[in-house]
């Protein structure tokens, strides 16, 4: 058993899920600070993420707050960008891809203490009969506390292009580029955060699988590795969603942001 | 108002299940080394891997039968995008 890993990927997808910014981008590091060479880091990352997704899954499809359509048309530049990043990754030296990882956590790092609040209200002429997303558009409706809210995504063309962004920074980096995309649908293509970060928690998925098949191509999984990381983020990313209602996101937020700060630094000072 | 999309039944339970066998599979990975290990890392990997990719498929399939093509199509894009990542790769 590589417990490192275990232990790592258990305690970063804990502390992404309570934070909602996913726990790659603090795993991915925290290997590489540890001995782990930055290429096989990132594969090692992925994994945490598609791990994470698919537990975050089943919970998520009950509550109709993740839309699929919205998901679906953002992820194709996305993978598109993950694919890019990911087959970039096997050309780029192991310096270059520490610099791209030190970049990666301080953006998360900055963009995660700056998340925002609501923004769409409830309509009180809605009922819980119109939760969900509608056919052949990206709108839909999603309960907040007693009310109703509708929302519709707007500036998609923005929103895409950040989103084949954040799939190329998964692909470089084995992070999960959620840092990117939640913003991006919340401020940018004004999708309510709930529903945002639900949505993203889906789609980061399905960049770590463009990601990771590509990895697997070229060979860079340690399977012993990944089946670590595998558990560890299976049982962190459950625990963190378990008592992500008991602790203040916002608080966590602020500690994951300040923790990715400092080791974006560490990580330039080491590179 | 707009026409609510309909919940994909046996999905939920779907991703529950393999969310469970990735993580008794990654279990088994851990703790064995050798072929028995491997397989099972391999394994886990795999449906961890696969499960997104089902999900947009069902989805795709669930839009084209709804009648909401360009959702389909849009979709099977995203997965021709990941095959061709794949052959890419592989080239």
């Amino acid at each position: 058993m590589n417990w490192t890993e275990f232990a790592f990927a258990a305690v970063t997808s804990a502390i992404g899920a309570i934070g909602g910014l996913g726990g790659a981008v603090l795993l991915v590091p925290l290997l590489v600070l540890t001995g782990t060479s930055a290429r096989a880091a990132a594969p090692l990352g992925l994994v945490s993420v598609a791990a994470g997704s698919s537990a975050a899954g089943a919970r998520q499809l009950g509550n109709g707050l993740v839309n699929h359509r919205i998901g679906i048309a953002t992820e194709l530049f996305a993978s598109a960008g993950a694919v890019t990043g990911a087959v970039a990754s096997g050309l780029a030296s192991d310096r270059v891809l520490k610099f791209v990882l030190a970049g990666v956590a301080f953006a998360a790092g900055v963009l995660g203490a700056r998340r925002k609040g609501i923004r769409n209200q409830p309509d009180p002429n809605l009922t819980s009969h119109d939760v969900g997303e509608h056919v052949g558009s990206l709108s839909g409706v999603y309960q907040l506390d007693a009310g109703f809210v509708p929302y519709q995504a707007r500036r998609f063309r923005s929103g895409a292009a950040l989103f084949g962004l954040s799939g190329v920074i998964a692909g470089l980096a084995g992070a999960s580029g959620g840092f990117v995309k939640t913003p991006a649908s919340s401020e940018v293509m004004h999708v309510p955060v709930r529903v945002a970060a639900a949505t993203t928690t889906f789609t980061i998925g399905v960049t770590s699988a463009a990601g990771l098949i590509v990895f697997a191509l070229q060979r860079r999984l340690d399977l012993a590795a990944c089946a670590a990381v595998c558990a560890g983020s299976i049982i962190g990313a459950t625990a963190g969603a378990a008592f992500q209602s008991r602790l203040a996101p916002p608080q966590v937020r602020r500690f994951l942001s300040v923790a990715l700060v400092v080791v974006a630094i560490v990580l330039v000072v080491r590179a | 108002m707009s026409e609510v999309d309909t919940p994909i039944r046996g999905l939920k339970p779907m991703m529950l299940v393999a969310t469970i066998s990735a993580f008794a599979l990654s279990i088994v990975g851990s703790f064995h080394s050798g072929t028995l290990g491997t397989t099972a890392s391999g394994l886990a990997v795999t449906t961890v891997v696969a499960v997104p990719l089902l999900r947009v498929g069902v989805f795709g399939a669930h839009w084209w039968r709804i009648g909401d093509r360009r959702f389909a199509a849009i979709a099977a894009s995203l997965l021709a995008v990941v095959g061709a990542g794949a052959i890419i790769a592989f080239l």
